[in-house]
């Protein structure tokens, strides 16, 4: 591969399509893999010409598997969220009540955490319960089968419902609308973006535009936060552990 | 599941010139690094010295404030373009969307 145009100029050849996976993919690895990571931080990553980074240097010196042989990485997020305590398990509509800095700008009290980490529980086991309907469902009719999904979403609706009174009985007022101004600006961030939802809102033309230019002027903005926080924290490592971190990227992109 | 994703990948590949792989790959270092950057388990396996530990949390809390700035503006900037009517509508896909399942 031609080294020269590894080094220089080659960042921006990126299918712009593509760019924006990538910053989806980003924020995944990052919530996934860090364990103290905000709510809305999400990391994209654009390399600028000039910048040069090791893994041109070492991909040159044949430490890298070159593109023929590399794998793209699996761009499924892992199921790892920085979870404050894991004993307080997922609740629908509300899991990012399990992330640190959702607790800490909520100033969630212990007694509260304790009283969701119940209900999370008592949530868990009735999902489990839900499930055992489907033991025998290699002997089920397809209609049996039909009535049973039918029953099963009817019932994971009521239960969201019961957890959603129950979670606003634990939350006072304020931290219930701190939640909902923190869901907005997180989750509405990506679901704004998606086609059905942009029908569903009734969006036009223009203001598809509009939203299309915003989201590509802030992931230019995203990228440059990014680079330059690892342009810094890569200088941090010495060569040796820089070379450790591309080992252990690899292992985990393969 | 891994021969989808080879085959895919072997596909990619034919579409993509050289220098575009191997950017794709500096830009997929770059967003796992990220993030190992700051994992607790990748400090011991990279071997990282308190001071080094040190220096890199400082690192994240600034680089998370930016982010989290840019996304508070992100999400302002968005909602302002929304009327009244699109804003309640999205609080309820969001709702639908995470309660899905």
């Amino acid at each position: 591969m031609d080294d020269a145009i590894l080094k220089e100029g080659t960042i921006c050849m990126a299918p712009k399509r593509w760019r924006w996976s990538m910053l989806v993919v980003g924020v995944w690895v990052f919530w996934a893999v860090h364990p103290a990571a905000g709510a809305e931080n999400p990391p994209p990553q654009q390399q600028k010409p000039g910048s040069g980074f090791r893994i041109n240097i070492l991909r040159a010196e044949g430490r890298v598997v070159s593109g023929e042989q590399n794998q793209t990485q699996e761009l499924q997020p892992r199921h790892g969220f920085r979870v404050a305590q894991p004993e307080l398990l997922p609740l629908p509509g509300f899991y990012m009540l399990r992330m640190e800095n959702v607790q800490k700008e909520l100033n969630l009290t212990l007694e509260q955490l304790a009283q969701l980490t119940e209900l999370s529980k008592a949530y868990s086991e009735q999902v489990r319960a839900d499930q055992e309907i489907w033991k025998n469902w290699q002997q089920m009719t397809p209609e049996e089968r039909s009535a049973k999904a039918a029953e099963q979403r009817q019932r994971h609706a009521q239960r969201v419902q019961q957890v959603r009174e129950q979670v606003e009985k634990i939350l006072q007022p304020q931290q219930l609308q701190t939640l909902q101004q923190i869901i907005l600006r997180t989750h509405g961030f990506w679901v704004l973006y998606h086609p059905q939802a942009q029908e569903n809102l009734g969006l036009t033309p223009e203001q598809k535009q509009q939203l299309a230019e915003i989201r590509q002027k802030m992931f230019d903005e995203i990228q440059e936060v990014q680079r330059k926080a690892f342009e810094k924290a890569y200088a941090v490592l010495q060569k040796e552990q820089q070379e450790k971190l591309l080992e252990e990227v690899q292992k985990r992109t393969h | 599941m891994k021969q989808l994703q080879d085959d895919i990948r072997k596909e990619v590949e034919k579409i993509l010139m050289p220098a575009q792989i191997a950017t794709l790959q500096d830009l997929q270092f770059r967003q796992m690094a990220t993030g190992y950057f700051w994992a607790p388990q990748m400090a011991d396996k990279i071997g990282l010295t308190e001071q080094q530990k040190s220096q890199l949390d400082q690192l994240r809390q600034e680089y998370q404030q930016k982010q989290a700035q840019l996304m508070r503006e992100l999400a302002e900037k968005q909602l302002n373009v929304l009327t009244p009517e699109q804003k309640q509508k999205l609080k309820e896909e969001i709702q639908k969307w995470m309660t899905r399942y």
